[in-house]
């Protein structure tokens, strides 16, 4: 069944070849990593703790330099001031904590060089629609973890970002909040549809969220499974998926690859 | 409620014991009045008619002040530099270390020579002084930047000026009020040691009340002199609690 709520992609398509991270000192936190991510997916990446795959995400968000290797964007279709291409959500909430919630969500378009009103007009519209506006006026200190989340998530998408990358977001908050916060970002990326691409160590968190699920081995990380949720879940995600024979059975197999990535597995 | 008032009401009592003990060991003779003045005579001292002490405190006030703002500004521009680039840092600090470590008595007769009124030798006193202070703790600030903030920073392509100004200044205010609380201080000390090298203020008082003997004259240039800094201390703290109070777990209480 191919549900028509989907809209069309706007996202940009990744292609990495041989992408290979070596610290300095000669750790290796790679294998040469080659993928190629369409336009306008939501990619799940998961593996052990310390494995690379926060790494992998930095050198994507160019926070990195990879040690060797390409890493291609297709080119953005959008071109006005405001726009960014990439978007990236750290494990924390990061907010200017001296900004309200308007003015921390504004701060890219600030940089940017957007007029003020137009930041504002365009941070509270998004707001609006993220079901934050009440928020608007308050400060990050006066907030729940899970609000402080969804602020920083409403920042990264304040720029229409055509990639947002997301390195384990929500790992902090309980899981109830976790779950919600899931359920918002999947409907999100419903309706705009940009280039997902989600760190993470929940393999049911993975599953839930994502098109397309990568799964990495321990250290030095390479890819050792790469599995199409989409092919298996429906395209609306609801919290009773989460109960579901399809769900189990795909965070069973999941669970398995990982397992088998790890060094030392029979 | 009961808690905040013996908050105000014991330190008021154990002044009033203490006044009440020297003026009763003064009043027996068990100590000479030009060795301890009774709190009555420094009182009568603050109201002689007269009197240069007010004058005094208005120079003493005026140097310090402007010294402080001198240390304010030169201070945080100095952290500024440290804290933007590393080879500066290495070139600069040890240098800024010595504002701390130089004795300000010893170099307050080069003032004088140096400067052409006892205003700018008092200012200048008052500004080496209290500078370290908001050197050390404005770089201090600067260094702690947040670093995932600051890339979030450099993924938005802010550049220097942008981010110094609209994320590493304000993620460094809380350290900068500690400095700021702690020069306050320090500049009314520096600007008095000024004086009693080049002359004016308080400073100039006290040199005038001690061949005198006039012990009560000079517990009143000192008793003003602390209160000026108290107050100058207090507006600091003002300003950061208003500026601090929506984000900072300092400017809560």
């Amino acid at each position: 069944m191919n549900p028509p709520a989907l809209s069309p992609a706007g996202g940009t398509g990744l292609r990495l070849r041989g992408v290979q991270k070596t610290f300095p000192g000669g750790v290796r936190v790679t294998e040469p990593i080659s993928l190629d991510i369409d336009p306008g997916d939501f990619v799940a990446i998961i593996g052990p703790s310390g494995c690379g795959k926060s790494t992998l995400l930095r050198i994507i968000a160019g926070l990195e330099t990879p040690t060797a290797g390409t890493i291609t964007r297709s080119p953005s279709a959008k071109s006005d001031q405001s726009h960014r291409e990439i978007a990236y959500v750290f494990q924390d909430a990061h907010l200017l904590p001296w900004r309200t919630v308007l003015a921390n969500v504004a701060l890219p378009l600030e940089l940017a060089g957007v007029s003020r009103s137009k930041r504002d007009e365009k941070s509270a519209a998004l707001l609006r629609q993220v079901g934050l506006l009440e928020l608007a006026g308050r400060y990050p200190s006066q907030l729940s973890g899970g609000q402080r989340m969804r602020v920083s998530l409403a920042r990264a998408m304040v720029t229409s970002p055509d990639l947002l990358l997301l390195d384990e977001p929500f790992a902090a908050l309980d899981e109830i909040t976790r779950q919600q916060l899931d359920e918002w970002l999947r409907q999100l990326w419903h309706e705009r549809r940009m280039t997902v691409l989600f760190v993470t160590h929940s393999i049911q968190e993975a599953t839930f969220l994502a098109e397309r699920v990568l799964v990495l081995s321990g250290r030095p990380a390479r890819i050792v499974a790469d599995e199409r949720a989409s092919a298996q879940l429906p395209a609306e995600r609801t919290a009773s998926l989460r109960g579901s024979a399809t769900f189990a059975g795909l965070t069973h197999t999941l669970y398995q690859r990982l397992t088998d990535g790890q060094p030392g597995a029979a | 409620m009961k808690t905040k008032t013996f908050a105000i009401i014991l330190p008021l009592v154990t002044f009033a014991v203490a006044c009440g003990l020297v003026e009763w060991l003064v009043a027996r003779g068990a100590v000479a009045d030009y060795i301890l003045p009774p709190p009555s005579q420094v009182f009568r001292a603050l109201t002689e008619p007269g009197t240069d002490l007010y004058r005094g405190l208005w120079q003493t006030t005026l140097a310090a002040l402007f010294g402080f703002g001198l240390s304010v500004a030169f201070g945080m521009l100095i952290a500024i530099a440290l804290a933007s680039n590393r080879f500066v840092k290495q070139a600069i600090y040890p240098y800024a270390i010595f504002f701390q470590t130089v004795p300000i008595i010893a170099i307050a007769p080069m003032l004088v020579i140096w400067t052409s009124s006892q205003f700018q030798t008092v200012a200048i006193a008052a500004c080496i002084a209290s500078i370290f202070p908001v050197i050390a703790n404005t770089y201090a600030g600067l260094a702690s930047t947040d670093p995932a903030l600051a890339e979030l920073f450099r993924l938005y392509r802010a550049g220097p000026v942008a981010t110094m100004l609209k994320l590493r200044l304000p993620w460094a205010l809380p350290s900068i009020f500690t400095g700021l609380r702690v020069a306050a201080g320090l500049a009314v000390i520096g600007a008095m040691v000024g004086e009693f090298v080049g002359g004016g203020g308080l400073g100039s008082v006290i040199e005038g009340a001690k061949p005198l003997l006039r012990n009560d004259k000079i517990f009143a240039a000192v008793l003003m002199a602390s209160a000026m800094g108290l107050a100058l201390f207090l507006i600091i703290d003002i300003v950061a609690r208003l500026s601090l109070r929506h984000w900072h777990a300092s400017a809560k209480n």
